[in-house]
């Protein structure tokens, strides 16, 4: 019944959105945009086609420089049941000092936000499935921080530039980790990681500029807190490094190299504590507008003295169809690992955005 | 005693003064979308305003990749000119990740250019994907007619002023200077290209609706066989049987950034002339706004 009255109610909001937009009048809608993640994958054992997610988004400035982001999706589990779920709902206040003292010239330069959003750490956890290059996160992600959703929580984050003559931005972070839940029938489950702890939750996100068309970006993450998709109610404390080289090599045309590296320690201090290594470097290359491609070798090492050694090795080939869509194929082989084939479309339509990350 | 502590004071006084003085002597620091409003506002702020570009060169404004090399210029901005149109939605996320609330919508720091223009190739009924890649508040090229190019510097000249009133002489004499040698240029431009007027022009893409209104050219196609769709067989085979039926003189024109090969292969069916042309300043040495038409110009007509 909740199902049935949230779709209507969205229904309701992107026609009334729609309409108005129809009508070129002036309104103050909302932007609502809704994005489709159709994935079908081939293994030796089964074949699959789902309409993974369908998102809807609704993205409005609420106050000058205070803007409310709000992303809730219809995905659809591996045991084949499909849920609602909020996946980021937050406020920006891009000028805390402005918001508090209108009159004040004085920029602060800190930034605030409230609510529920995917964590900063490393480059790939923040990202939508629609942002990401690959079809899939890295196993090392999926290991450290949540499945294919990521590790989103609610809580509160203060950034601030620092005042060097290069990007570097600092986040800081503490949230209380929201669980995955699914709601089957009348009754909810909650069902892939399990959060109980609180979580801090700090970046350093620092860019250079190598020329005009070369930049690096080099990033520090360090989490404490209950974050692991492995073990319910384990305290752990992780360690994240990223790098990003970006190369325009002309006009749609642009290489990347990125790379993360994480170590997580498992349990509290004085413990025996167990650590586990993993990490990921990929290659992607834009051909054009509408071509690219892309490889990746992820490994993750074992959960102290248990599990296994995983390798993975991911081929990517992505057929932009227009701004707003796209058709991505994506091979997966390795060393304890499923072979696995996926081919995914993904589209948008609306004034969908992100803010850079 | 008292005198020493005095004189400790004044020189602090005086030192203070000083810094101030740097400050408020300082330029104002502009960052511009493309090298075209780049171009603009240092003819009309010269020395008195510090400019950069966030994209430089030719570029499909559609698909650029916000960097945190553009935060940091958008952070240090007094003044920052955006496309607008929806065309530059990119630019939010750089507003928002720098926290500079001098350039924050609604602030003096904040221009968006396209209010004044006439706006071509808005959409009067409901777009979606099955028309390709429509722009829902018009064509948003518009600083390739010179005449936009003047609306331009008048936004930029007014912003200014406001936020540097003791030059507004400067700025002013210099709008007036530049809006005068656009007229005169603008002149000589539509002269050269008044026998294209006859041109039956094919564009890759409808990049240039307001080039051609204020030269008064008529494109009849696009390669595209709708916008953002890349050119299929039977589309090229349909405009080439459609356009092999007339005499006039033929014309393919393109931006630089698309494929190069379609329209040059496509020319030569049709036995037109192909002219693959940087839109931007900042691109094959073109240095100015006026220099853009220049080329522009003398590339169409060589």
């Amino acid at each position: 019944m909740k199902k049935i009255f949230m779709a209507f109610l969205m229904l309701s909001i992107t026609f009334g959105s729609v309409q108005a937009q129809t009508k070129q009048t002036t309104t103050d809608l909302p932007n609502i945009s809704v994005i489709g993640n159709f994935l079908g994958t081939h293994t030796t054992n089964e074949t699959t086609f789902d309409v993974k997610e369908i998102e809807f988004s609704f993205q409005h400035y609420l106050y000058p420089s205070v803007k409310a982001d709000i992303f809730t999706a219809l995905h659809k589990e591996e045991g084949g049941e499909r849920h609602f779920e909020l996946e980021e709902a937050y406020i920006t206040f891009s000028d805390l000092l402005g918001v508090m003292i209108p009159d004040s010239d004085f920029n602060l330069g800190i930034g605030a936000l409230v609510g529920k959003k995917l964590l900063n750490i490393g480059k790939i956890n923040p990202l939508h499935p629609e942002q990401r290059d690959f079809v899939n996160r890295p196993i090392v992600i999926k290991q450290f921080l949540g499945e294919e959703e990521g590790l989103s929580s609610e809580g509160a984050q203060l950034s601030y530039n620092l005042p060097f003559d290069f990007f570097s931005q600092l986040e800081m972070g503490v949230w209380t980790a929201s669980s995955h839940e699914e709601e089957i029938g009348e009754e909810h489950e909650e069902t892939s990681i399990e959060y109980s702890n609180r979580i801090f939750n700090t970046r350093l996100w620092n860019s250079f500029i190598i020329d005009d068309s070369k930049e690096i970006e080099v990033g520090f993450s360090y989490l404490i807190g209950n974050a692991s998709s492995a073990i319910d109610n384990d305290k752990q404390t992780i360690y994240g490094m990223d790098i990003t080289y970006t190369h325009e090599l002309g006009t749609n045309q642009e290489l990347k190299f990125q790379s993360e590296l994480y170590q997580a320690l498992y349990g509290d201090e004085g413990e025996d504590r167990a650590i586990q290594s993993g990490g990921f470097l990929s290659g992607f290359m834009k051909f054009n507008k509408y071509y690219q491609t892309g490889i990746r070798y992820g490994f993750l090492g074992k959960h102290g003295d248990e599990g296994l050694v995983k390798n993975q090795w991911s081929s990517l080939l992505t057929r932009q169809l227009t701004d707003t869509s796209k058709f991505k194929v994506q091979y997966n082989t390795g060393e304890n690992v499923d072979n696995t084939l996926s081919a995914q479309f993904i589209f948008g339509m609306g004034p969908h955005s992100h803010v850079l990350q | 005693m008292y005198y020493n502590k005095f004189k400790h004071l004044l020189s602090v006084v005086f030192i203070l003064t000083c810094l101030m003085g740097n400050l408020y002597a300082s330029p104002l620091k502009v960052v511009a979308i493309t090298e075209d409003f780049a171009s603009i506002a240092t003819s009309i702020g010269g020395d008195k305003i510090e400019v950069k570009s966030l994209v430089k060169g030719s570029r499909n404004l559609h698909d650029i990749n916000p960097k945190p090399s553009m935060v940091m210029m958008v952070r240090k901005a007094d003044l920052l000119i955006r496309l607008g149109m929806d065309q530059d939605s990119w630019i939010d996320g750089l507003i928002q990740v720098a926290r500079n609330n001098k350039i924050f919508f609604g602030k003096n720091g904040y221009l968006d250019c396209s209010h004044e223009i006439k706006k071509l190739e808005i959409p009067t009924t409901n777009i979606d994907g099955n028309m390709g890649d429509v722009h829902k508040s018009g064509n948003p090229h518009y600083w390739l007619n010179p005449n936009n190019g003047k609306i331009i510097a008048k936004e930029i000249r007014d912003r200014l002023i406001i936020l540097d009133p003791k030059n507004e002489q400067f700025y002013s004499k210099n709008y007036t200077s530049f809006a005068r040698k656009i007229d005169i240029k603008l002149n000589e431009w539509q002269k050269r290209m008044a026998p294209y007027k006859d041109f039956q022009i094919v564009t890759y893409h409808k990049v240039w609706p307001y080039f051609f209104d204020v030269f008064e050219l008529h494109a009849i196609g696009e390669l595209e066989p709708l916008p953002g769709i890349p050119p299929t067989s039977r589309h090229l085979m349909s405009l080439e049987t459609m356009l092999k039926k007339t005499n006039s003189h033929k014309l393919v024109l393109s931006a630089s950034f698309y494929p190069r090969q379609v329209g040059e292969s496509f020319s030569k069916k049709i036995d037109a002339k192909y002219a693959s042309v940087p839109i931007n300043v900042g691109s094959l040495g073109i240095k100015s706004y006026i220099g853009l038409f220049d080329y522009l110009v003398e590339e169409i007509t060589k």
